[in-house]
């Protein structure tokens, strides 16, 4: 036990690897996860009843695989899918194969909230847009989003406290990162100090990740 | 120039069709301020919607400078739409965009260069007024200021319609009266055709040259406003052209004259044009032997013509009040008789 400080059983280097491995998983699933998400959710809006791309069939497939992808725990989409995994990632345990379940589990969440960002977006700029002649492309980038930016800003905050949340998880199959240490460390071997550790770490990446986003929210709201 | 020809549109809801319009014919000429007056749910809004394509007939034909919108190619129906200008009750401004950059939308759209864009954009502002206003953002702006941009916008790609969908009913009096003077200069300088839905008589009174009268999904109602204020024939006509000229006994003079006389005579005499300027009741009164009692009087002006109107009881021998009347007629002014017990 050398290295090891405040009397946690854990050394300062596996911290700082935990960190480096949460902000890992984090980062890459949240970017996977938003490349399929933001998408899924515009076309959630789009494809609506009277909207600019109206699609029953689209919208019709689209809810329902998303309802059912939410639906289920993330603890349990993370063994679910192991044998997707494998194939995607090449093994099933370890940091990088934790990113496919996450993905699995916030790409669906991101969808939802995209569509329910952009349905704040009132519908007389939409009418406004469509009355100047713009594309549906033009719409959705140059309407749509912007003026949902704002509320777009809280959804990936969220979607990203979220992921932080279920990268903790992950440590069932080996994932690494805070969550991990605390479970394998704090719970699964008593030490109190590693948990109140790893535990205040959790928070203090939370409140970083909600007061930048609504600050960032608020600066775009406010003009 | 708009043309409606046997338009009408059906929503289809889980339980019912609603019959927004039920054939419309409508002509729009060009240079024309048009409005369009109904209460809510009298399908006026679907009527202008239809002139973009915001909403498309169920059957019938919308016909813009020749064009029948509805044959068009995506493409070229969008090209269509920037010859036609709207703005909304609601302003519809982009929140998250400067002044500047909402006028500029439109241009930004059909890929004009940023030095055209700019040039023109502050001539826009120049024209609605607001110069000083293009770094600003549309929250900090007035409910009048937000339509003026709005109004800028829409003539940003230079459009030979300018569409307006309640334009001043989210505003107050006095800002109402200022947009419709710029849409009036707007019609007389550009020679845009402006085609207008309100639900308020004086916006037509006050911009239009015509007018029609919507309910139920049917034009119930049209000709000159002129025409429509003079002599609405309709029931509803006439109930908007109650709203802003008042031709009614107030009750307290109905009762005096019940009073005084159980069968009393009362004609409502219309001004109408030059007329208004003759001195008609003195004349009445030295050349016929009746006397005259003047129950209600208003006069106003239309299209900038006078137009008034006149509530009189008279009194007298039979014979000499029906040669006063005979005069009254042959002066070339309208009168009606009013029957009390209708009143």
């Amino acid at each position: 036990m050398s290295n090891t400080f405040w009397g946690m059983e854990i050394t300062a280097e596996q911290l700082l690897i935990g960190f480096g491995d949460t902000l890992y998983m984090v980062t890459v699933s949240l970017l996977f996860s938003a490349l399929i998400g933001l998408p899924l959710g515009i076309l959630l809006v789009i494809t609506r009843k009277g909207h600019i791309l109206d699609n029953t069939w689209v919208f019709n497939f689209l809810n329902p695989i998303i309802n059912i992808l939410r639906s289920v725990p993330f603890i349990i989409l993370l063994v679910a899918i192991i044998p997707l995994t494998r194939i995607i990632a090449g093994s099933a345990i370890g940091t990088t194969a934790a990113i496919v379940p996450l993905v699995f589990y916030a790409a669906p969440y991101i969808a939802r909230l995209v569509e329910n960002s952009l349905l704040e977006v009132d519908k007389g700029i939409i009418e406004a847009a469509q009355s100047m002649g713009a594309t549906v492309p033009q719409i959705i980038f140059k309407f749509l989003i912007p003026e949902g930016l704002s509320s777009l800003i809280l959804t990936f905050t969220t979607a990203t406290i979220g992921l932080v949340g279920a990268s903790a998880m992950a440590g069932a199959v080996g994932a690494g990162g805070v969550g991990d240490l605390a479970i394998t460390y704090g719970y699964q071997r008593f030490d109190t100090m590693t948990m109140i550790v790893t535990v205040a770490a959790l928070v203090i990446i939370v409140q970083i990740l909600q007061s930048t986003g609504n600050m960032v929210s608020k600066q775009i709201r406010r003009r | 120039m708009i043309e409606f020809q046997q338009v009408t549109k059906s929503f289809q809801t889980k339980k019912q069709t609603v019959d927004a319009l039920k054939g419309i014919d409508l002509t729009v000429e060009k240079g024309d301020i048009f409005g369009v007056v109904g209460y809510s749910g009298a399908g006026k809004s679907t009527l202008i919607r239809l002139v973009n394509l915001l909403e498309r007939p169920t059957t019938g034909q919308v016909i813009v400078d020749g064009q029948s919108l509805t044959e068009l190619k995506p493409k070229q129906l969008r090209a269509e739409k920037k010859k036609i200008g709207m703005i909304f009750q609601h302003f519809n401004l982009l929140n998250s965009k400067t002044v500047f950059d909402n006028v500029a939308i439109p241009l930004v759209l059909s890929g004009t260069p940023k030095t055209i864009i700019k040039a023109r954009v502050e001539e826009l502002l120049e024209f609605v007024g607001l110069s000083d206003k293009e770094k600003n953002y549309p929250e900090q702006l007035s409910g009048g200021q937000k339509q003026r941009i709005g109004i800028a916008r829409a003539l940003a790609t230079n459009p030979s319609i300018l569409l307006c969908d309640e334009a001043t009913s989210a505003l107050d009096p006095q800002t109402t009266s200022a947009v419709l003077q710029l849409l009036k200069k707007i019609n007389q300088q550009y020679n845009i055709t402006i085609l207008l839905i309100t639900h308020e008589m004086s916006v037509i009174r006050e911009i239009c040259n015509k007018v029609a009268v919507m309910e139920g999904g049917l034009v119930v109602e049209q000709g000159s406003v002129f025409e429509v204020f003079a002599a609405p024939k309709t029931e509803i006509a006439k109930n908007f052209v109650r709203t802003v000229i008042h031709d009614e006994i107030p009750q307290s003079v109905l009762k005096n004259v019940a009073i005084s006389n159980t069968h009393p005579i009362i004609w409502k005499i219309n001004f109408v044009g030059n007329t208004s300027s003759q001195p008609l009741l003195s004349t009445i009164a030295k050349k016929y032997d009746v006397h005259l009692s003047v129950l209600s009087a208003n006069i106003s002006e239309i299209q900038e013509k006078p137009f008034g109107n006149l509530i009189i009881d008279v009194t007298g021998d039979s014979l000499e009040i029906q040669k006063a009347l005979t005069y009254i007629k042959d002066e070339g002014f309208i009168v009606q008789e009013v029957d009390l017990n209708n009143e």
